[in-house]
């Protein structure tokens, strides 16, 4: 297997991973699709899919003793459970280090398909403005490509993977090609229409989701399940199993690998290439070396730092590809959580029927145009909000036994809630970074990862900010009461990591060119989290996934013409 | 029919667009139903005297009326499973010793059971579990005294269990749509959820 039997390696099988396989063998290549995760297969491993409550341990109660001990990080995804726990990262088992009185909680996939399989599937377009931001105000580096030259690749993949969502028209949040947008709950329309009336430059907008609102290439149409984090046997969510993994396998060029972790890659100083491959394979031990004209990196932001960091050579002392030195720094996450909760009394006539697995959104209305007079932060946030109809596990604390308090618990409760979560940008700083520390060896003998990144005071103001105006919303919005939130999620919980190896035209001052090559190693790619060099407002998936399919037509086209 | 006989009709069924309504094909049904329930594992924790308090005290948190109730559902078997493989050891020791006080206090006739409960809700009315924008979920909450832990695993053992989702509260584990905007009617009950936690 060691003789160059592939035209491309691909490391990595999650969101980028599974897009880089499905363009380069559409494109002819033969890839070899590494992950270190053992395989998990569409539909028959997903375990607990619509298994029914009452045959979960403990009913779906949190095992808590179990997560302390081995999930002690995925736990804070929000969605582990009994029922998707193989799908999910053994803590323990694949340590990292980081100071705990600065806590970064990286949160980890644990199959193949990685965080794919796990996500919350919102899908958003980074603006024009998010790509002119670092170059106008002056914080980390500009980007070396604007929004037009990613918009085809956000047309290209939203088509493929399917979007549902509403046009809006708005400059700061572009719209993208939708299928039907979800509904709204009806008090969401009243909220929607107070806030609009009463607020100018305030929008509400249904969440703008991978889930299939019609049937699409092939995939059902979403049936409303609910938890699709324990995976979709009908394919109604993008995830590599459903979507970019088939049609790879189409091709029959495409050979993956699960159980494989990389120890590093191997540099030819002749050649000037990357020429080879090591890996373990974490069932037998057996190390192994495979070779091809083209490495995609896509093993999500930490994890391929922590792979070039790893392949320290005497030409590249530093990490692999960093004669920048910039490798590791700059690393960004979002900030999250609920903002604020508030309790309506309208709508009461009506119910609900099918579980809606996406929210509504407000689009980032702070620095839109300008700098807001009274902002005491740069760039801006958007809110994420859910409604809620009360039920038996809202209404249980409180006093009372017997008849009354069972039919109280057993009906929907007298009001609505809406949560608002903000998402706020990150702003790009050096000294949150990542690193790898050589006296900490993993399982493999492999140095792991060391990360440090504490929230700054740009993030903290844009926290504030966000509580008030998530007050005045409510208000706007007819609410009876409204309780704020001030907790601050730990660096990492956003699930956004990125921006350790970042893009650029300066190689002094970035990774990777702006075509998500290396500047360095002609035939490096690297399409994850990592290339980011701002974090925007919103999601990045889909603008991760928009970027591996850039690079790869990019790749292969230089691959073609003989410059790879 | 085993799992991936499942999958080729559930994918077939969606994708031909033909769940409409509201309700499952009967094979679906019978599909759900395979594998056996939580509450089917052996446990042996409490006495014989505990039990028998532990199931009158369910039955008075959630009697049974038109509808089953809790010894219906078996949620004292759950909370025995709970407090022999969920709690932690602190949590166990405030159940079982919450537990055994009630057993006394009821040997001793001093009072019916309805009324010792309301007493320990009393006595503990500061207790955060109480507290505005709690909530059962997913969590446990470990400062909570004996009186909140019976309450929470009565009402999750409850609604959760099989006996709860399917006759008390409303289940459908495949909409197939989403409507946000149903007439509710005044003596409508709530959807079953997938886990406690779920919001909606």
């Amino acid at each position: 297997m060691s003789d160059a039997q592939f035209d491309a390696i691909v490391i990595g099988s999650g969101i980028t991973g599974g897009w880089a396989a499905k363009e380069l063998t559409e494109k002819g290549l033969r890839v070899l699709m590494l992950d270190r995760s053992p395989d998990v297969k569409h539909g028959e491993d997903y375990h607990g899919e619509h298994v029914s409550s009452w045959k979960l341990p403990f009913y779906g109660k949190e095992q808590r003793q179990l997560n302390d001990q081995e999930y002690f990080m995925s736990r804070h995804s929000g969605v582990l459970s009994a029922a998707n726990r193989h799908l999910f990262n053994n803590d323990r088992d694949n340590p990292y280090q980081y100071d705990t009185t600065k806590p970064f909680h990286w949160i980890r996939g644990g199959g193949v398909g990685g965080r794919s399989l796990l996500w919350y599937r919102q899908c958003y377009r980074f603006s024009p403005a998010d790509f002119n931001a670092n170059r106008e105000d002056g914080h980390g580096s500009a980007w070396p490509i604007s929004y037009e030259d990613i918009a085809p690749w956000y047309d290209y993949v939203e088509d493929f993977i399917g979007v549902s969502g509403q046009a809006e028209g708005l400059a700061q949040l572009p719209d993208g090609k939708f299928l039907p947008p979800m509904q709204f709950y009806g008090i969401e329309k009243t909220v929607k229409k107070r806030i609009e009336n009463k607020l100018p430059g305030v929008n509400m907008t249904i969440g703008r989701t991978a889930v299939l609102t019609e049937n699409h290439r092939g995939r059902a149409a979403c049936h409303y399940c609910g938890p699709c984090e324990r995976g979709c046997s009908s394919g109604s969510y993008f995830s590599t199993q459903s979507s970019t993994l088939p049609a790879a396998r189409a091709t029959g060029k495409l050979i993956l690998r699960a159980d494989s972790v990389v120890e590093r890659l191997e540099y030819d100083r002749d050649t000037k290439r990357i020429s080879a491959v090591h890996v373990i394979d974490s069932k037998t031990g057996e190390r192994l070396m495979f070779s091809a004209k083209l490495v995609f990196l896509c093993a999500s932001t930490i994890a391929s730092t922590q792979i070039l960091f790893n392949s320290s050579s005497d030409d590249f002392p530093n990490g692999m590809a960093n004669s920048s030195g910039v490798m590791g720094k700059y690393l960004m996450d979002h900030t999250t959580g609920i903002v604020a909760t508030a309790v309506f009394l309208d709508n009461l006539d009506n119910y609900y029927y099918g579980n809606r697995p996406n929210g509504f959104y407000i689009p980032r209305f702070r620095n839109n145009l300008d700098q807001d007079g009274d902002a005491e932060f740069i760039r801006g946030y958007g809110f994420q909000g859910n409604s809620t109809r009360p039920h038996w596990g809202d209404l249980a604390n409180q006093k009372g036994f017997g008849k009354a308090y069972k039919d109280a618990l057993s009906q929907p409760g007298n009001y609505w809630a809406i949560g608002l979560a903000g998402f706020g940008e990150c702003l790009p700083n050096a000294n949150n970074r990542v690193t790898v520390d050589k006296a900490k060896l993993d399982r493999f003998g492999i140095p792991q990862v060391r990360v440090a990144m504490e929230w700054r005071q740009n993030e903290l103001k844009a926290r504030e900010d966000m509580a008030l105006q998530a007050q005045k919303i409510f208000r706007a919005a007819g609410a009876v009461f409204t309780v704020t939130n001030g907790e601050l999620n730990n660096p990492g919980e956003g699930i956004h990591e990125m921006g350790t190896a970042r893009m650029g035209d300066n190689p002094r001052e970035s990774v990777l060119n702006k075509w998500n090559q290396s500047h360095d190693i002609a035939n490096l790619f690297v399409t994850d989290g990592s290339c980011m060099v701002s974090s925007s407002c919103v999601n990045p998936s889909l603008t991760y996934m928009a970027l591996t399919a850039r690079a790869c037509d990019y790749a292969v086209t230089q691959l073609n013409k003989g410059l790879i | 029919m085993n799992r991936r006989q499942f999958m080729q009709l559930s994918a077939l069924v969606l994708a031909g667009g033909a769940v409409s309504g509201p309700s499952l094909a009967v094979d679906q049904q019978q599909l759900f139903a395979l594998g056996r329930s939580f509450i089917e594992q052996p446990v042996d924790l409490f006495s014989s005297a505990q039990r028998k308090l532990l199931q009158a005290a369910v039955e008075t948190i959630i009697p049974r009326t038109d509808t089953p109730g809790a010894l219906d559902a078996s949620v004292d078997r759950f909370i025995e499973l709970c407090v022999a493989q969920f709690m932690t050891e602190p949590e166990r020791t405030v159940f079982i010793a919450g537990l055994d006080e009630l057993v006394n206090a009821v040997d001793q006739q001093q009072s019916d059971l309805i009324t010792l409960l309301t007493e320990l809700e009393e006595q503990h009315s500061d207790a955060v579990w109480y507290q505005l924008g709690n909530r059962v979920g997913n969590g446990f909450d470990s400062s909570a005294p004996f009186i909140c832990q019976l309450k929470e695993l009565t009402v999750v053992g409850f609604f959760m269990s099989e006996v709860g989702a399917t006759q008390v509260l409303r289940h459908n584990p495949m909409p197939g749509q989403f409507d946000g905007e149903t007439v509710l009617a005044s003596d409508q009950p709530s959807w079953a959820r997938n886990t406690p936690g779920d919001l909606s």
